[in-house]
């Protein structure tokens, strides 16, 4: 199972709001917002195919310029 | 608690990621969840293995074997940041070909013996040529590898038990000329700056250092400096274009050996400019002329004498007043104009000037010499001691500085920059270690050249070599070696007795008698010294392999064997032989903290002076040993001045000719660190990079009819080996000059060297010799 | 499929991560568990080739903002890429 350390770079001002929507998806748990528009998020999954479609989603919300990945812990069992 | 793996994982993915965006302060979960989890993996950190920048790494071990290492954001030098050599550390010592037990050579084959089998012969060897040809038959090669108390323990056997100074390590094919301008500049030997210059200092000028790829993390700190300054310049001179070039605000390429030209004419225009500080000169320098016309140490046995003559200020200006920069410009090929504007660079009052260096200036027959132009540069200005300007000699083994050079384990050093010629050191030595006055002998051991030199002549009949790798690492190996049988064996030229502790097979193990299997690293407690004064410890953490045993307890058996284990009465062994070995710094300026003080942090840079460090020598307000009022204090030197010498242009060993028309350059790269014995286990860094190369100027090559990929035969008047050609690669030599990377066990560059080395420093000069190169 | 992805089936790329010191390491409680958790693994080697004078800059390129499905760097700040990341098999 899949988990992730990400970093979501939004636009100025819309942080907060992304952050929102976010924590809405199932299997992303934000874990702060950063005075600098950033946000801090754990992407959880059963597949990396799962988290993929994750990473996908978060990419469609408003306000999301990037997500990068910090780490990823992939469990082999 | 109830913390699940899961839970675990998850705290420590945000985390890195809170890390990765700088911001762990506003992680609010912050470190707490990584202790509760249980993921078995135990933490503790650890000086990495490998070069003398000494990153703090740490190391996480499971089951009783490490799996994993990673950059300690905690460490003061690194920051969380590694190499991609730290990064893979763990499998370094997980070679499939470890060698796990003793072996003896029977009939020409290394057979399994046991440790008492294997002590009891080497034992047996030593006390045989000890009666027969007394102490100085015997002789022990060492290492910048060693930890402190490995090194502490060689010296003391030998020099205090055995009676020889017959002790030298491999840091004099590396750091001698740095020690020998040290010690003549300054009388007392490592670097009076620190790592912190490289963050508060705005220009550094590089001569003939790689460090993007040898000193990767110290060259990130620049980057990042400059990053955040842009005021700061990185400026480049060297002999081959390379990654540090590259990534430099400029490139200034020059001839082999052209330094000692060029560092001259910056020196003439700064005195015919007056860009000097008269007041810091009269304050903290005298003037000196050492002995010219120095030999190159191509004959065994030569001797060598450096000696200082006086002068005063007008004399010196008078005697650089013929090394004008149009002068260097025929010699080093720099523009005179270009050295006119490097003298004004470091003229310039409103820039924080620092030099760096390693093996280009020290791996040089005139390395003292050089190292001393440099130090003239900032004294002369009055760049130095100061935060953010200072001189920087960077070093390039794990504790070249922390055991080579501050424990003392050249032939003629004994601790804290004392020497053996000295009778008044031999005594406090003696009292210190509790040995019969007169036990150390007053005459100093050979260098490693020679050391080896005298095996090849049978005058030292046995040697021990431990955590190194000689029979890659020598120049002009081919005098030490030989082929054997069958093709592809090799043996050693006599019947000398040679014992190797390592940790896997080398090209030295394949000339052993008796191989030892050593532990390694966190396989056992240990401290490193590094570039800048920084004693890092750690601890034990995992078991050696098989029936490894680290090289403090081999040397110790051996002495029990000899007699002398009564040197050695320690019950808890690492605590308190540091304990007397600190008593040789206390009160020198190069003092040490208790031993228990180094378990937490993350290293100290000496002198620690109640309980504090020192990050700049001889500076008020950070060195405690400075006269207040005086600003900067060289107070080791005589009478607390620092020597400027004058040191004229003196050609190389040898110069490309028409038989052998082109330069060879050896040195490292990234991935592998010096004989690649550990990195070359590695499979990440082995696939990186599989073999040596020979890097050629695509227009030498094209004159000789090579291609890149051409399979070229590269021959010296020394030897000869077959190697794939490579133009426009990483490297990009200038034309007429070649590079090699030293690493490659099946492609032995240094057969080519010549055994040419620095008269005063006795380093030799892996950096130049005539080549020639045929298509095959 | 957005670059990322790619990476996710890979490694992890935490490794050369600009950490700020902490204030005063030495007065910190010890907790090596702890400083591990903050800073990541082994940095994945490159599986493509990778030119010979090619600068952090034109790593960032794609890497920065994952052009060309290359996975986004989470430390765009870090220049010399090649110190941690060295060429690795090249997967067609």
């Amino acid at each position: 199972m899949p988990v992730s350390g990400i970093v979501l770079s939004c636009l100025e001002g819309k942080a907060d709001e992304v952050a929102e929507k976010a924590a809405l998806l199932d299997g992303i748990e934000v874990h702060g917002v950063l005075p600098d528009s950033q946000i801090i998020a754990v992407v959880e999954a059963d597949t990396v195919n799962g988290e993929v479609a994750l990473v996908e989603q978060l990419h469609e919300i408003e306000g999301v310029v990037s997500v990068r990945l910090a780490c990823h812990y992939f469990e082999d069992t | 608690m109830g913390v699940t793996r899961r839970d675990f994982l998850k705290a420590s993915a945000a985390a890195t990621a809170f890390a990765a965006v700088g911001a762990s302060a506003l992680n609010p979960l912050k470190a707490g969840i990584a202790e509760a989890a249980d993921d078995g993996i135990k933490w503790d950190k650890a000086p990495c293995r490998y070069c003398g920048v000494g990153c703090s790494v740490l190391v996480g071990v499971k089951g009783g074997k490490i799996v994993a290492t990673k950059g300690d954001p905690a460490g003061p030098v690194n920051r969380g940041l590694n190499c991609v050599k730290g990064y893979f550390l763990s499998k370094a010592l997980y070679g499939k070909d470890r060698l796990t037990t003793p072996l003896i050579r029977k009939n020409g084959k290394m057979v399994p013996a046991s440790w008492d089998e294997a002590l009891d012969l080497i034992a047996s060897k030593f006390k045989d040529s000890i009666a027969k040809n007394g102490p100085n038959s015997v002789a022990m090669y060492g290492s910048g590898q060693w930890t402190v108390l490995e090194g502490y323990t060689a010296v003391k056997l030998f020099k205090g038990g055995i009676g020889t100074n017959n002790v030298d390590p491999n840091a004099r094919l590396c750091m001698a000329s740095a020690v020998g301008a040290f010690m003549n500049t300054f009388g007392s030997d490592e670097p009076m700056g620190c790592y912190d210059d490289l963050d508060l200092g705005d220009t550094y000028i590089l001569w003939g250092a790689n460090m993007a790829e040898a000193h990767p993390v110290l060259y990130s700190r620049m980057i990042d400096n400059r990053l955040k300054h842009p005021n700061v310049k990185i400026i480049d001179l060297g002999t081959r274009w390379t990654r540090t070039s590259q990534q430099a605000d400029e490139y200034i390429p020059f001839k082999p050996h052209g330094d000692l030209a060029a560092i001259n004419a910056i020196i003439h225009v700064i005195l015919r400019d007056k860009l000097y500080d008269q007041a810091f000169i009269d304050k903290n320098t005298v003037f000196k002329r050492g002995t010219e016309n120095a030999p190159y140490g191509l004959k065994d046995k030569e001797s060598f004498d450096d000696v200082a003559k006086p002068l005063t200020f007008e004399q010196y200006k008078e005697l650089m007043k013929p090394l004008t920069p149009e002068w260097a410009e025929k010699i080093c090929g720099i523009p005179a104009k270009k050295l006119v504007e490097l003298a004004h660079i470091y003229g310039d009052k409103t820039r924080k000037i620092n030099s760096l260096w390693t093996m280009g200036v020290n791996q040089h027959v005139r390395g003292t010499w050089v190292n001393n132009l440099l130090y003239n540069l900032h004294l002369l200005t009055g760049k130095i001691g100061r935060p953010g300007e200072n001189p920087l000699s960077l070093t390039g083994q794990p504790s070249a500085c922390g055991t080579a050079r501050e424990v003392g384990t050249f032939g003629h050093r004994l601790p804290a920059d004392m020497v053996v010629m000295n009778p008044k050191h031999r005594e406090i030595t003696e009292k210190i270690w509790g040995i019969p006055a007169g036990r150390i002998s007053p005459k100093p051991g050979p260098h490693a050249t020679e050391m080896f030199r005298a095996v090849d002549r049978g005058d030292i009949k046995c040697i021990w070599i431990q955590c190194t790798n000689p029979y890659q690492s020598l120049p002009n190996l081919n005098r030490y070696r030989k082929a054997g049988d069958k093709p592809g064996t090799y043996a050693k030229k006599n019947d000398a007795f040679i014992v190797v502790s390592d940790i896997y097979p080398t090209r030295s193990t394949e000339m052993a008698d008796v191989i030892l299997p050593s532990a390694s690293w966190v396989e056992k407690e240990g401290v490193f010294g590094n570039t800048e004064r920084r004693t890092q410890h750690w601890f034990k953490m995992v078991e050696p392999p098989g029936q490894a045993k680290n090289d403090t307890w081999q040397l110790i058996e051996l002495a029990k064997r000899l007699g002398h284990g009564g040197l050695f009465p320690y019950k808890h062994f690492d605590k308190e032989m540091f304990e007397e070995y600190r008593q040789f710094t206390i009160g020198t300026g190069k003092d040490l903290a208790p031993y228990e003080t180094y378990y937490k942090v993350r290293g100290l840079r000496w002198p620690v002076i109640n309980g504090k460090e020192t990050r700049w020598r001889y500076a008020e307000g950070h060195d405690p040993k400075v006269t207040k009022g005086v600003g900067v204090e060289f107070y080791k030197a005589p009478n607390k001045k620092a020597s400027i010498w004058f040191r004229p242009y003196e050609p190389p060993a040898e110069s490309p000719d028409m038989e052998y028309p082109l330069w060879l350059c050896t040195g490292r790269l990234l991935e592998h660190w010096h004989t690649a014995t550990m990195t070359g286990r590695v499979p990440e860094l082995k696939r990186a990079m599989p073999e040596a190369v020979i890097e050629i100027h695509p227009e030498d090559a094209k004159k000789l009819g090579i291609k890149s990929r051409d399979q070229v035969r590269v021959s010296s008047r020394r030897g000869s080996i077959v190697m794939t050609a490579e133009l426009n690669g990483r490297g990009k030599p200038e034309k007429g000059s070649t590079f090699v990377a030293f690493f490659d066990e099946t492609k032995m560059i240094n057969e080519l060297c010549i055994d040419a080395f620095c008269p005063i420093s006795k380093e030799p000069d892996f950096k130049k010799c005539a080549i020639k190169i045929q298509k095959v | 499929m957005r670059s990322i992805i790619r990476l996710l089936t890979v490694l992890c790329l935490s490794a050369a991560l600009v950490l700020p010191l902490l204030a005063n390491a030495d007065e910190t409680p010890v907790n090596y568990a702890a400083d591990a958790a903050k800073t990541g693994g082994d940095p994945p080697t490159v599986p493509h080739r990778m030119k010979e004078g090619d600068t952090g800059k034109s790593c960032l390129a794609c890497h920065e903002k994952g052009l060309n499905k290359a996975p986004e760097t989470s430390h765009p700040q870090r220049l010399d890429c090649v110190q941690c990341h060295v060429q690795g098999e090249i997967k067609k």
